[in-house]
């Protein structure tokens, strides 16, 4: 660890945080129908879309019709894109002649980006036609994240809002999600990326013959326009197989820095749209308080790990941390801040490979993810709410306290849909990867052994499940068995959260909102984080402990003795 | 721009079958199991989660 990647670490988290306020105040102006900047340019085009979908906007739903809205559109989604990767050797846009994906892949790839997962079990710039990409996986970008961030208004309204029947409409919070915050953002960002030298063409692949010479296809596209959507809506499906280490997905250091302040920017700011929508923004910092200590934590334990590096490497006479797999563009520091960023914040992009990480290096991102969404654009922020109710909950059984939240009572609804939610993607991560380790099929795809190739597999259900989507690679994974497995898991992990987090929004806006008692636990101070991190650990560590046991820990320990997987 | 143009017509210079490609819905003259099975696994699992959502409220 250097004093320069310390820096380097501690600049980007600042500027972040930077971004908070003036993006969470925007957020909160849009999403709840104030003028903004933009209304005068996107009000005709929202208004428009509305007309022509036949949408009321001043209708608002009951929580069992917006979320009706919501699987009804995430159905359409999946159809299209399955449809589209199909047929997409017979459609234009086509340069290098892809042909069609197979069924099972196609399924993979149409829930994972549905979902907002974006678990790539295809090489990009191999599989798939330029018109797929854009229609195809950039659309999905925006929309899934735009679903996100519309669950994440809803349960937000749902602690905003007293004696209310609504918790808002799930068309409008789509549309003003997309038009006023992605697509701007994205317009920006994107051009950033190609002053910096990303990609943005509809050419052929380009054919060169190298200095030794070989002949190398260059592959390209429209590239920066995926990029920076990846990042923002906190998707992480990459353009090429190599994701953000590829360089041009993430050609200079300054690209790294945009592609970290995307994942954090929109994602932050969504805590302080909750903190602000229910009138106080110290509730939202809080939050951002959680998220902000396990991020720092586990960077400090990444880039220690890392730059301790193999002692079986090291006794080999080679000095330094561990280089394996990463870029040497970013080195440790960036790299390992990545690895933590990108799996807290549910994102999955990569700039390093993470099956290169020593075995405590790669178990940090791992049980990031196993952990629900913490800090992503819309899972991220039900899943911090959902730790803070249930830390609610058990201080009030451990310490007397009245179970209440910002004037909501906390009562048996909440807490048995805040078990559904933890449970849900939690048992579809273990029961897949049993399955996967037992069967040949499964044993098939596994490409190192040992502990090293069981995480492989813990990695990908746990990816696939809590909507990351980044790889550990080593993994065979584009397989019928694979395919399918992981879609299912994805599918679990998106909709067992997603419809309890609706059922307490509902729950709770109906609830009539009563002044904070005096025997209410205090949720604005360094207590409540401290026990909101405490709940988190202790009930991600109580579900995966064991596995991860079988996976880096007796890695680690057996890197120690001399052996490696 | 004539290189766009290039480009956007490349793909009638013939279809190739990629590595994972199977000929797609294009090829098909009966009726693909694959598709058949992981379309109504997709569409099975949203009306499951119509069920789970009465659950919900139930609960």
């Amino acid at each position: 660890m250097t004093v320069h990647g310390l820096v380097q670490i501690f600049i980007v988290l600042a500027l972040a945080l930077a971004l908070v306020r003036p993006l969470g105040g925007y957020i909160t102006r849009v999403m709840t129908g104030e003028r903004t900047l933009l209304s005068r340019v996107v009000g005709p085009l929202e208004r428009g879309l509305y007309r022509v979908a036949g949408v009321d906007s001043e209708r608002e739903q009951h929580w069992t019709a917006y979320l009706g809205a919501m699987l009804l559109f995430n159905l359409a989604g999946f159809l299209l894109l399955y449809l589209l990767q199909r047929v997409q050797a017979a459609l234009p846009l086509n340069p290098a002649g892809v042909g069609n994906i197979s069924p099972d892949s196609a399924f993979n790839t149409a829930v994972s980006f549905m979902t907002n997962t974006n678990w790539q079990g295809y090489a990009g710039e191999s599989a798939m036609s330029y018109l797929t990409q854009m229609l195809g996986m950039t659309v999905q970008n925006f929309v899934s994240a735009a679903v996100g961030m519309a669950g994440a208004m809803a349960i937000i309204r749902g602690f905003a809002r007293s004696s209310a029947s609504t918790v808002g409409n799930f068309w409008v919070d789509l549309t003003r999600a997309t038009l006023y915050v992605l697509l701007p953002l994205c317009v920006v960002g994107a051009l950033a990326l190609v002053w910096q030298g990303t990609p943005q063409n509809l050419n052929s692949y380009t054919v060169a013959t190298t200095l030794e010479g070989a002949r190398q296809t260059i592959a390209q596209g429209p590239v920066a326009s995926q990029m920076i959507i990846k990042h923002l809506g906190t998707n992480g499906g990459g353009f090429f197989n190599a994701n953000s280490a590829h360089p041009f997905e993430n050609p200079t250091a300054l690209t790294n820095l945009l592609h970290l302040l995307a994942i954090c920017s929109v994602s932050f700011a969504m805590l302080n749209v909750f903190g602000r929508m229910v009138g106080a923004e110290r509730h939202g910092w809080v939050l951002l308080g959680v998220i902000m200590t396990l991020i720092i934590a586990g960077v400090a334990v990444v880039y220690w790990a890392e730059a301790s590096g193999n002692p079986l490497v090291q006794a080999l006479g080679v000095s330094g941390g561990n280089m394996e797999g990463k870029e040497t563009r970013f080195g440790l520091a960036l790299s390992s801040l990545f690895a933590v960023v990108t799996t807290s914040p549910s994102t999955g992009a990569v700039n390093t490979m993470h099956d290169s990480l020593t075995p405590l290096g790669g178990l940090v991102p791992l049980f990031n993810m196993q952990l629900p969404p913490l800090g992503g654009i819309g899972a991220g922020v039900y899943g911090v709410l959902l730790f803070a109710i249930l830390a609610v909950f058990i201080a009030g059984l451990m310490v007397g306290r009245t179970p209440e939240y910002l004037g909501k009572k906390i009562e048996a609804k909440e807490v048995k849909m805040c078990i559904l939610a933890v449970l849900g993607p939690s048992a579809a991560i273990l029961a897949f990867t049993a399955i996967a380790v037992v069967t040949p099929a499964g044993l098939a795809g596994v490409q190192n052994a040992g502990p090293h190739g069981f995480s492989e597999v813990l990695y990908a259900f746990t990816s696939g499940a809590n909507n990351n989507g980044s790889a550990f690679a080593g993994l065979g994974a584009n397989t019928p068995f694979y395919n399918i497995t992981l879609g299912l898991a994805m599918l679990a992990g998106r909709f067992l959260l997603i419809i309890p987090v609706l059922a307490i929004a509902g729950s709770l806006a109906a609830r009539t909102t009563v002044p904070a008692s005096a025997g209410a636990l205090p949720t604005t101070g360094t207590l409540f984080v401290v026990l909101v991190i405490g709940v988190t650990l202790v009930v991600g560590g109580l579900t995966f402990f064991p596995a991860l046991a079988l996976g880096p820990v007796v890695e680690h320990f057996a890197m120690l003795a001399g052996q490696t997987f | 721009m004539r290189r766009t143009q290039e480009v956007w017509h490349a793909p009638s210079a013939g279809f190739r079958q990629g590595a994972s490609g199977d000929g797609g819905l294009k090829n098909i003259t009966g009726i693909n199991v694959m598709d058949i099975a992981v379309l109504a696994i997709g569409v099975g699992f949203f009306l499951l989660m119509l069920g789970y959502v009465r659950v919900c409220e139930k609960l």
